[in-house]
């Protein structure tokens, strides 16, 4: 549920510093073995239109196996949240305590060879022990750039297993907050003062949702999203759109030259997703994958003649840089945010912080195309199976909105193949062909990795998604357009028992990862397939016997196992969840069927 | 002295005169030469490291600073790697660097970085990195802001697979000298030239060694000039080196690398040479770091024992050690040298590296009265040292020894080991220092353990529930090696984060499900214990008037994985012999009975490995044992697919069908 306020009366200012010693020590009350967070609140004041205020209280109580130095002693600084304030004490049973401030903490950058980044992590070094049931008390507060990203604050901030939370947001009279507490029922309170109106949540305790059902949805913590709109309207996905439209304009425009190479991409070709796909192509093979984050570049782009001369970037980089060579050749394409990663709820009323990823829409007549250059070797108008059914923000001056990301309709995972029995094991040969979105993550894989590297991953993968049970004796893989296919010699051991002259094979155990094993207990937990769910298999085994009724192939015995299954990979809404498990069971049923197989010859 | 052709070829192939090439100290190879480089020549490896030069400079110097003449040594150490990159994986390696150095004078003296980097393209085309692109980075910083370590930062642009890849880079650090220093001629990629230059002061007499020396050769000596801060430099070079991959259970990378390593001492104030030699580093650390402050009495009186403990016994100095290690947190990193002049800060963050515990340790012992020795550890995890070159670089940390009633202990504070003292696998077979009044002396203190130590335990009692659902209580205790690794991969979680990475491990390969779990406290004590219930993986089939049951192992299937590579090229390195042990205990459903009690088993494989399974069973259940022995710690990579076939053949036996008949 939503709620948009619009306030009117001026107010208060942010909370207190450190609690009264009272308060404090009611905390010390009860051990773990564990450190807990037994008291955290958080703040978030309105400075004016592009900045935020954000102050966390925390209060930790050592737990009694404490051995390293708990998370809460660092806090980060960086250019998306600037740390401007730091108090902090540990109060010890004893009743003695110490006290910090921002002169006491030591800094640690984070840039590595794998990013570089105007971050920090600032580390408290206390200048005694901490002993079980001490009380660390810490108040940060950070000031947050760019405000129309809006505001989210899960529970996992909080840590697992604590207590006392409590998060609000502090706006101007004027201006409109709106908030969204997911996963949750709760609504937050109101207070309102002469300049301010204060939004108010508390949850007694939370815990972590580490052990969750495989199916069920991967941000089901209790997250509240807010974003603050000036005046009476709130912040909707068409005023976020042309604010960052705006606000990235000035680094999207092409030199000549590079405008000049953009034609000659596409000359010679007539349409427009010809056009589209071959700047694509040109974009994700020229540039590489890199994260350098200065001046908040984990939101805004590069300018797109320093993306084209270094021939590196990360999401956002690739996304302008092919947003602005289609425009160049006249295209018409909009930059689109969405999250990537499977096993998310979409909340579509607010607000922006829950994507985490940029790509290019190209609408081609009724089709909607996707273009993702991080993936490097991804195909033209398709994004990665990890995006399937996702919800993009398609970007549009004065008209963005909201398009689900369909999957393909020919992704598919073929396995074929002849088993022979040796004793109770069988032995062969299989292909195994993966087409469309399932295919890209193994362009991937040869494109990134050498021969050997590329060889282990193939095994690891067979392992992990065909049969655990399979020793692999000679592995051969190669692409063709949109397939990626995979031979191999294979052995399974213990794949058959002989009861009296009856040999029974059950495909299950011999492909044994090729479709999960499921419990679904419970119904709400089923959210998404994060698995390969459309399947085709034909697969003959020679050698065994033969059903009932079917007679031998020339004297030969030989039976073909057949499966196929064509399962949603979601999200599923409440009908959808109920039709998914239907599906599932009986491809399930079919999938772990013995087969039974009589001699129809006398074995030597 | 080395051939001069070699020398030859290198010059003409990177000599770069400055008037023609900029500011970089080599060209870049001919586009011919290039092009010999392929893939298909170099099958399997990422890239090839065209040409590795390292070189390093240490002269005397005088920094002044506010109005103060500061006198002591310089040292510049330049890298040069040209690299023709494959594959995406190698420009992950090449085109990003990160180098992190120390400031020890934080802003008052500073270290000078400087980079540089291009990229020639199949095309003859050049692309250099712009200045501006290298990015130094205060790492870490004091609380006052002084910095403590920097970091130099940069992407090299536009690298593509069949790039030349060049980066070089200079690190002057003022009166930041060392007197010895260990280089590496080769690296994870294979090398076709590696070249290394050592410039020492003139007037010093180093000792340096190359190992294998007969493969390095000697150097080429050009003598510099004899004004003040001059020297003489020291050149090596070495073509078509392999690479030395990273796989699980290998021997050390510097074991398996080429290397030269220089030690020297300053001339006398007499101004005759010095000859480095272990015994005067062991004195000058001994008087520099070992006679710093006592323990306080307090403080001994807070780990639970007397100000003055007698008789001190074995017994006495395990429980010093077991206080200790209770009382005292373990840094993340370690140095040899122990804070011994604040030890008390040690007590009072309850925190601090090996070397410190060490310390304190050494020095209680010392004020019972009882002889205890500084000890320097290199261990198995880091390689051998080299007792030609007397150097403490070879060393990352400080354990004590004690000798009583000619029982040797060494007393070594690690993540892995528990709280009560258990050898470490890692000082097995390991040459260690000891370091006495006079000197030092390299001994071997821990002999090779058996496989009877080193133990993996896995019982399995297997019975269905009222669903006919297989489950399982799976017991697995753990014991010497192998507990110390998995041990030390857990040092650092909380209660809860252990429960979640055991819960993870029964469900490697035993459960998929858990609903109970018990574990022992693992930091304390040298065996590790699990419980654990859940639904078992084991495959149980009913057909017809059958029921197969087939059991999972834990431990072999475990083993497998980690040392799992399609073409294995280094030699395979155990941690130590050891033994798994397996035990299933099966009950049998009522009114089902076993129909053939299977063959007991037998199996024997390369590195001496064996194996015997054996069945039993009764009315009520069926029992499975099996043993597999691994005697040998070092297998010849050519072995590897066929211990892998013979893990799998005992896999293959133990995991055989069990046949029930209903009654």
């Amino acid at each position: 549920m939503i709620i948009i306020g619009s306030l009117l009366i001026a107010g208060c200012g942010g909370p207190g510093l450190f609690l009264p010693d009272a308060q404090l020590e009611a905390l010390r009350a009860g051990q773990s073995g564990d450190s807990r967070t037994v008291y955290f609140s958080r703040h978030y004041r309105v400075l004016d239109d592009e900045r935020l205020s954000q102050t966390t209280h925390r209060v930790l109580r050592v737990g009694t196996n404490a051995r390293t130095s708990p998370d809460i002693l660092s806090t980060p600084d960086g250019s998306m949240e600037r740390l401007q304030g730091f108090q902090a004490r540990v109060s010890r049973r004893d009743g003695s305590s110490d006290s910090y401030s921002r002169s006491d903490l030591s800094s640690v950058n984070l840039s590595s060879s794998a990013m570089i980044a105007e971050t920090s992590v600032k580390f408290l070094n206390v200048r005694t022990s901490l002993e079980a049931g001490d009380l660390v008390e810490i108040v940060t507060t950070h000031e947050m750039g760019l405000l129309p990203l809006g505001i989210r604050f899960s529970l996992d901030q909080a840590g697992d297993r604590s207590t006392n939370i409590h998060c609000s947001f502090e706006v101007r009279t004027g201006d409109t907050l709106q908030i969204l507490v997911a996963n949750d029922s709760l609504r937050p309170s109101i207070t309102r003062h002469a300049a301010t109106t204060v939004y108010s949540l508390s949850w007694p305790s939370f815990k972590g949702h580490e052990s969750r059902f495989v199916l069920d949805r991967t941000n089901g913590t209790p997250i509240v999203f807010a974003s603050v709109g000036q005046g009476r309207s709130p912040l909707t996905w068409v005023a976020f759109g042309d604010w960052y439209l705006q606000m990235i304009n000035p680094k999207i425009s092409l030199s000549g030259a590079h405008e000049e190479m953009a034609r000659k991409i596409t000359a010679g070709l007539s349409t427009p997703r010809e056009k589209m796909d071959a700047i694509f192509n040109y974009c994700q093979k020229s540039v590489r994958y890199e994260q350098v984050y200065l001046s908040q570049g984990e939101f805004i782009p590069n300018e797109v003649t320093t993306i084209f001369n270094r021939k590196f970037g990360d999401c956002k980089d690739y996304s302008v840089l092919i947003y602005a060579m289609a425009k160049g050749v006249g295209l018409e394409p909009n930059l689109a945010l969405c999250f990537r990663g499977r096993g998310r709820q979409f909340f579509g009323d607010i607000t922006v912080s829950q994507f985490n990823h940029m790509i290019v829409h190209f609408q081609d007549g009724g089709d909607h195309l996707w273009y993702d250059g991080t993936n490097r070797t991804g195909l033209p108008g398709l994004t990665t199976d990890d995006l399937t059914n996702a919800i993009a923000l398609v970007l549009t001056e004065n008209n963005s909105h909201l398009v689900e990301i369909s999957e393909s309709p020919d992704n598919r995972l073929i396995l074929n193949g002849r088993l022979r029995s040796d004793g109770n094991s069988l032995k062969g040969n299989l292909s195994i062909e993966l087409r469309y979105q399932y295919a890209i993550e193994f362009f991937w894989t040869t494109f990134r990795l050498g021969e050997q590297e590329t060889r282990d991953a193939l095994l690891r993968w067979l392992r992990r998604d065909i049969s655990e049970a399979m020793h692999v004796t000679s592995l051969e893989w190669r692409t063709d357009g949109h397939r990626f296919l995979i031979e191999l010699d294979c052995e399974f051991e213990n794949a058959l028992t002989t009861i009296d002259s009856n040999t029974y094979v059950k495909p299950s155990r011999v492909f044994d990862s090729l479709l999960p094993d499921l419990v679904i207990d419970k119904m709400d937990q089923v959210f998404y397939y994060p698995y390969y769910g459309r399947i085709s298999a034909n697969v003959v085994l020679e050698g065994l016997g033969q059903p009932a009724g079917i007679a031998s192939d020339g004297g030969v015995d030989r039976f073909a196992w057949r499966f196929a299954c064509d399962l949603d990979p979601g999200p599923f809404d409440e009908e959808e969840r109920a039709d998914f498990v239907a599906h599932y069971t009986e491809a399930a049923n079919a999938f772990r069927q013995t087969i039974k197989l009589r001699t129809t010859k006398e074995k030597p | 002295m080395r051939s001069s052709p070699i020398l030859f070829f290198i010059v003409l192939l990177f000599h770069c005169p400055r008037i023609f090439a900029d500011d970089f100290l080599r060209a870049l190879p001919e586009e011919e030469f290039v092009q010999t480089v392929t893939q298909e020549r170099y099958r399997n490896a990422d890239a090839v490291i065209i040409l590795k030069e390292q070189s390093y400079k240490t002269a005397p110097a005088i920094v002044w600073y506010g109005g103060v003449e500061y006198e002591g040594w310089n040292s510049t150490h330049t890298k040069v790697i040209i690299a023709k990159v494959f594959n995406e994986r190698a420009i992950e390696r090449y085109a990003s660097f990160e180098l992190t150095y120390r400031e020890a004078f934080g802003d008052e003296i500073t270290s000078g970085f400087e980079a540089r980097a291009r990229v020639l393209k199949p095309n003859g085309e050049i692309v250099e990195m712009d200045e501006e692109d290298v990015k130094i980075v205060v790492h870490r910083e004091t609380e006052t802001g002084d910095p403590i370590s920097r970091k130099a930062l940069f992407k090299v642009p536009a690298v593509s697979p069949g790039d030349v890849v060049q980066i070089e880079y200079t690190l002057t650090q003022p009166l930041s000298y060392s007197k010895s220093k260990i280089f590496y001629y080769n690296d994870r990629d294979p090398i076709l030239f590696s070249n290394l230059y050592i410039t020492l002061p003139h007037d010093v007499d180093p000792q340096i060694i190359s190992i294998p020396e007969q493969t390095i050769g000697t150097p080429v000596v050009t003598q510099l000039d004899d004004a003040y801060g001059s020297g003489e430099t020291y050149f090596w070079s070495l073509k078509n080196l392999n690479r030395i991959p990273e796989e699980p259970f290998s021997p050390p990378f510097a074991d398996q690398s080429l290397i030269t390593s220089f030690a020297f001492e300053p001339r006398a104030v007499s101004g005759l040479a010095v000859k480095p030699g272990w015994d005067r580093i062991a004195r000058s650390f001994s008087e520099h770091f070992l006679n710093d402050d006592p323990v306080s009495d307090d403080r001994i009186r807070e780990l639970g024992f007397a100000e003055k403990e007698s008789p001190v016994t074995i017994e006495t100095t395990d429980r010093l050690y077991s206080a200790l290690r209770r009382m005292l947190v373990l840094d993340e990193t370690n140095s040899p040298f122990p804070i011994g002049d604040d030890i008390e800060t040690v007590f009072i963050k309850k925190k601090g590296d090996a070397s410190d515990h060490a310390y304190i340790m050494m020095k209680i012992l010392r004020q019972w009265g009882q002889d205890a020795k500084a000890v320097w550890i290199r261990d198995n995890r880091e390689g051998i040292y080299e007792v030609a070159v007397p150097s403490i670089e070879w060393f990352d940390r400080m354990s004590v020894l004690v000798t009583i009633n000619g029982k040797e202990r060494v007393y070594d504070f690690d993540k892995s080991l528990p709280v009560k003292y258990d050898p470490a696998w890692y000082l097995e077979d390991a040459s260690l220092v000891i370091l006495g009044n006079d000197g030092c002396t390299h001994r071997v203190l821990q002999k090779r353990s058996s496989s009877g130590i080193n133990t993996m335990v896995e019982h399995h009692s297997l019975f269905f529930d009222n669903q006919m659902q297989l489950r399982d209580s799976v017991g697995l205790r753990i014991s010497g090696a192998p507990a110390q690794r998995f041990r030390a991969s857990c040092y650092d979680l909380e209660e809860s984060q252990l429960q979640t990475r055991i819960i993870a491990l029964a469900k490697g390969n035993s459960l998929s499900t858990v609903d109970t779990l018990f574990h022992n406290n693992l930091y304390e004590s040298p065996t590790i214990e699990m419980e654990i219930l859940g639904r078992s993986q084991a495959d149980a089939e009913s057909i017809d008037s059958f029921l197969t049951i087939r059991p999972r192992n834990h431990f072999l299937r475990n083993f497998r994985d980690q040392i799992f590579s399609p073409s294995r090229l280094n030699h395979i390195l155990l941690d130590s012999p050891f033994q798994i042990s397996m035990d299933w205990r099966i009950d049998i459903p009522p009114g089902y009975a076993l129909t053939v009690k299977p063959e007991d088993r037998s199996f024997s494989g390369v590195g001496k490995v064996s194996s015997r399974i054996t069945y039993s069973a009764t009315n009520q259940t069926i029992r499975v044992r099996c043993d597999v022995t691994f005697p040998q710690v070092a297998i010849e990579h050519t072995q590897y697919q066929k211990l892998i076939a013979v893990l799998d053949q005992i896999t293959g036996a133990l995991e055989g069908e069990l046949l029930l008949k209903r009654l």
